[in-house]
């Protein structure tokens, strides 16, 4: 399959689309380099899946344009059908087709001549860990299992452009390594990450893309987005309820040095270089406007954090 | 190359998926034996009760002669019973327990004696009852009226102006009633093939794999071909089954298994193309199974294999009438079954009924495919 040399793995500029009054994406525009894996983050109803549905051609968009490896979706959608690998959030597999039959009918779907799907099939199988299941029915696979043959049919074809919805989701600790593993040696494939796991999209990304409201809010690094948050460490106190006003006072009176980024719920946020040393201060402080803390934690900023700085909430409300 | 993966795919989940395939190959089967048990496996029989107020020898040779008609096969044709009150015989007839009642009235016997010897008197009056919704009370007056003025004529010698002369045409023995039912139960093995065919295609959307078809290189053609092909041999196993079932319960089929199979492959082709429009309005197989079998129904009861249904006439085409069942495939397949089956006819016999169900599967195909590519292939 031809691919232009271009800049760009995956372009997307000004994407729009809508389920009646509700604009679910909104001008979107992100460029997506070539290798390079793009965490997709936002919380649900952000826009993810739409934005992917509309990629892989499975939704109209009302505006914008796509290129994928500089073919333009619109107009040469067979085309950029070969350059696409999709792994759907949900287990999409035949039940009744063994794991080698249905990676080898997929890859002749994608036109592989029968003894290259056939070898692409058993390659994937191997990578994947499902070399001894390759001649069991999909349907009698274990969790874990479907979810892996659910990536490596994403694969068969050897896709430029994979996207993994939440792939993750349903994967034991040993299946996440050996995915995250296989994902990270694909050298010569973009990979857009959409997912809910802010660790795994921060082991996992190059950059990071945040949208929320069809939005997107910020596109960099990890570590940059990290940094954005503030300098240093993260400290939550959980309070108990029925505290309001003792709050209100205590934020107004807190060290220097300290940042106060919100109260959450019952979950006061505040971001510091060295709050390990003040902990002590802000304790006293607590004690001193009679607050009582039921739990204290410290940690490093995540892109949690960050999005909570964008929103002023959690990825998951 | 697609074609084959996706032929491949579709046969293999259709023959794993055995409890629906198990149900689409032996429902018909069984109501073949079934069919077959209800009328006893025996020649067409009709009940008749003799009121015989006469008593004399001619009317006892007269029903001696009803009891002595058989069939081609040597069957008893009039099964005959005698009751000496009318209204019990009536009440047979409401029963069902006697498709006819043939009253000889008193003097019967010496009233023909007389007419044989020249000797002229009032018209003698036997009358016959039946109820007109019983299929089988024609047949059984026409074999009594019949009967009897034969039988007058012999004994007066009086013949008549004229002699009435049934000529059986199509060259083979007069079907009997379970044989009439076969190309109705055929065509039954074939709307079995809605489920299997609107199945396969909402499975996909159901278990959301229609999204890896999307995807992928395939065109929707090329998935509808390998469907089709599929349900056509699952079709041709389905009628082959079910005319096995008969054959080895008396029933022989007067035309080609050739063009038996013409018709299986083309009306396989308008039932899919029925499925087509039902998997487009449906989303899961939970929908197929309950909402999917009124469709199915429409088609077992209104195409005439079942049971006959009175002509409801839409419009005429020249000499022919168009009815409203003429809009179901299945009804011009039970047809040209029976054409081929039970009156030896070939493919040019029936060739108005294949017109039919090539013009009628060509429609459904066409809206099943625009209305379900619409619905569930297209990016909106």
């Amino acid at each position: 399959m031809p691919v232009k040399d271009v800049d760009y793995a995956l372009s997307i500029s000004g994407l729009t689309k809508s389920y009646g009054d509700l604009v679910a994406v909104n001008d979107l525009s992100i460029d997506v380099h070539r290798g390079e894996v793009l965490g997709f983050l936002g919380p649900n109803g952000a826009g993810k899946t739409t934005t992917v549905g509309v990629i892989c051609g499975l939704l109209a968009a009302e505006a914008g344009e796509i290129t994928v490896h500089g073919h333009s979706l619109s107009h040469e959608y067979a085309h950029c059908k070969q350059l696409i690998g999709l792994c759907p959030q949900d287990v999409v597999i035949w039940e009744a087709l063994t794991c080698m039959e249905q990676l080898t009918c997929v890859g002749r779907l994608y036109d592989l001549d029968a003894r290259a799907a056939r070898s692409r099939a058993q390659e994937l199988l191997e990578s994947l860990g499902l070399s001894d299941r390759r001649d069991r029915l999909a349907g009698t696979l274990s969790g874990g299992m479907k979810r892996r043959l659910n990536i490596a049919l994403a694969l068969v074809h050897r896709p430029r452009v994979l996207i993994l919805d939440e792939p993750q989701a349903g994967l034991d600790p040993q299946s996440r390594v050996l995915v995250r593993e296989y994902v990270g040696a694909l050298s010569d494939t973009t990979v857009i990450l959409t997912t809910h796991d802010m660790d795994e999209a921060d082991r996992m990304s190059d950059r990071v893309a945040i949208i929320d409201h069809g939005r997107l809010l910020v596109l960099d690094t990890p570590d940059n987005l990290k940094g954005s948050v503030g300098p240093g460490d993260v400290l939550e106190f959980r309070v108990a309820k029925g505290q309001d006003e003792k709050m209100e006072r205590l934020r107004k009176d807190l060290p220097d040095g300290v940042t106060d980024k919100g109260l959450e719920g019952q979950v006061l946020r505040l971001v510091g270089g060295d709050l390990l040393n003040l902990l002590p201060v802000l304790l006293e402080r607590f004690e001193h406007r009679g607050v009582a803390v039921e739990d204290t934690v410290i940690r490093k900023a995540s892109l949690e954090d960050v999005f909570i700085g964008m929103t002023g909430r959690r990825l998951r409300q | 190359m697609r074609l084959g993966a996706l032929l491949r795919k579709t046969m293999i989940e259709n023959f794993r998926d055995w409890k629906m395939l198990v149900m689409t190959l032996s429902f018909a089967p069984f109501f073949v034996v079934l069919m077959y048990f209800y009328f006893e496996g025996a020649t067409t029989s009709y009940r008749i009760t003799v009121v015989n107020r006469d008593q004399g020898a001619v009317a006892q040779e007269l029903i001696k002669r009803f009891e002595e008609v058989e069939s081609g096969e040597g069957t008893t044709v009039l099964r005959v019973a005698e009751e000496g009150d009318l209204a019990a015989a009536q009440e047979r007839i409401r029963d069902r327990s006697a498709d006819l009642v043939v009253e000889i009235p008193e003097g019967f016997s010496n009233a023909l004696l007389h007419y044989s010897e020249g000797r002229e008197g009032p018209p003698l009056v036997v009358r016959t009852y039946g109820d007109p919704a019983n299929v089988k009370y024609m047949m059984a007056a026409a074999f009594c009226d019949y009967l009897t003025y034969e039988y007058a004529a012999l004994i007066t010698g009086e013949t008549g102006p004229m002699v009435l002369e049934p000529v059986s045409l199509g060259g083979v023995d007069a079907p009997d009633e379970f044989d009439l039912y076969v190309p109705g139960l055929l065509a039954l093995a074939l709307m079995m093939l809605m489920f299997t065919a609107a199945g396969t295609v909402i499975k996909e959307k159901d278990k959301g794999t229609l999204l890896r078809l999307r995807i992928s290189n395939m065109s929707t053609a090329e998935w509808l071909a390998a469907v089709s092909i599929t349900q056509v041999t699952i079709g041709l196993l389905a009628v082959a089954l079910t005319y096995l079932t008969a054959w080895s319960l008396g029933y022989r089929m007067s035309g080609s298994l050739f063009d038996v199979a013409v018709v299986t492959v083309l009306s396989s082709m308008a039932i899919v193309g029925i499925s087509m429009i039902v998997a487009a309005s449906l989303r899961t197989i939970f929908d197929l199974v309950t909402i999917g079998t009124f469709p199915f129904f429409i088609l077992m009861f209104f195409s005439g294999g079942m049971f006959p249904i009175p002509d409801v006439q839409l419009f005429a085409l020249g000499v022919r009438t168009i009815n409203a069942n003429d809009v179901l495939p299945t009804t011009h397949s039970i047809a040209a079954y029976d054409r081929i089956m039970n009156t030896g006819g070939g493919l040019g016999d029936v060739a108005i009924e294949l017109a039919a169900i090539v013009l009628l599967s060509v429609v459904f195909f066409a809206v099943g495919t625009w209305a379900f590519t619409r619905r569930h292939m297209v990016a909106r």
